[in-house]
């Protein structure tokens, strides 16, 4: 086993990415925050504008990097560097957004081929008060790109989702230990 | 060349006014650009085939990252974040907590003037945001 694996986070704009990486890491997560002035700046004063980081260090001294990719678009040359070198992503979608499964294709067409070459899980979220579209519909929007992508609906500031969604993503990676 | 839609006559005659100092005092400066601290392009004097939407972004990241290296580095507030290229220069900073600034000149260019030069443009544009606010995407 490699002493260290790297994985991403990604999805749209105020999901929660950096939340997520903090809910599991077992270090204070480098983050790159700067205050927002798109339609995010309605929810939330800042957004990530490089990268998050955080990890988690497992018993036997492996380490798992986490690293949170900007959500917007205009970011798309980060999204670039940080797919080097990852095992896996989690795409997370906000469901209380205009377009939940629009903002799906645009996270699985930009990580196409790290999602082929290697794994990733779907994660969405707010399907507390927003249950449209239901995971059927994720299932079948992802069928369209010809893939079959575990998705669960979670709550990002729970570390137990969050390891949900990291052990769904290992199993996808790792089949024989699932 | 034209200066961004986001900003008002007055602002932009402002801006118009600033590039003008910025360009004649620094030779070998060859592009600026305004953006919001997120990353979007408020207003840019580009070289033609020069990104602005891309390079706004870039700014953002570049600054954050900046930032965050000078806090694991131990160090206090980043004031520039310099590129330092085989044929040029690219420097970014921040005008108050909205917005940044970023400069794009050949390697000729004396770095030192450069700094300076941007550093008041900033103040400036400062200064005027504070007399207007709400104006060029800065002041939410």
């Amino acid at each position: 086993m490699d002493a260290s694996r790297k994985f991403l986070f990604t999805g749209s704009p105020g999901v929660g990415k950096t939340t997520a990486i903090r809910a599991i890491s077992d270090i204070e997560p480098v983050t790159t925050e700067m205050a927002a002035s798109d339609e995010l700046a309605a929810r939330k004063e800042s957004t990530t504008a490089a990268l998050d980081f955080g990890e988690i260090r497992l018993d036997d001294g492996e380490r798992i990097r986490l690293y949170g990719t900007p959500g917007q678009r205009r970011f798309d040359f980060m999204w670039e560097l940080l797919t080097e070198g990852a095992m896996g992503v989690v795409i997370l979608v906000d469901n209380s957004r205009p377009d939940p499964l629009a903002d799906l294709d645009i996270y699985v067409e930009n990580f196409g081929q790290l999602i082929r070459d290697t794994g990733a899980v779907i994660g969405v979220t707010r399907t507390d008060r927003y249950s449209t579209p239901d995971v059927d519909a994720f299932y079948a929007r992802l069928g369209a790109h010809r893939l079959m992508l575990p998705i669960l609906e979670c709550d990002i500031r729970e570390r137990d989702d969050v390891t949900l969604l990291m052990d769904a993503l290992m199993s996808t990676i790792e089949p024989e230990s699932a | 060349m034209a200066v961004s839609e986001k900003v008002d006559e007055k602002v932009s005659s402002f801006l118009e006014k600033q590039y003008e100092s910025l360009f004649e005092a620094v030779p070998g400066l060859y592009g600026v650009l305004f953006a919001t601290a997120d990353g979007d392009p408020v207003s840019a004097r580009l070289q033609e085939g020069m990104e602005r939407e891309r390079l706004a972004a870039m700014s953002s990241s570049l600054v954050a990252l900046g930032e965050t290296m000078a806090k694991a580095a131990d160090q206090q507030e980043c004031e520039y974040a310099i590129v330092q290229n085989s044929d040029g220069y690219v420097v970014s900073l921040r005008i108050g907590k909205h917005l940044l600034l970023s400069a794009f000149a050949r390697r000729d260019t004396n770095l030192g003037m450069l700094l300076s030069r941007c550093r008041n443009t900033a103040e400036n544009v400062s200064a005027k945001l504070k007399r207007k606010p709400g104006n060029a995407g800065g002041s939410k």
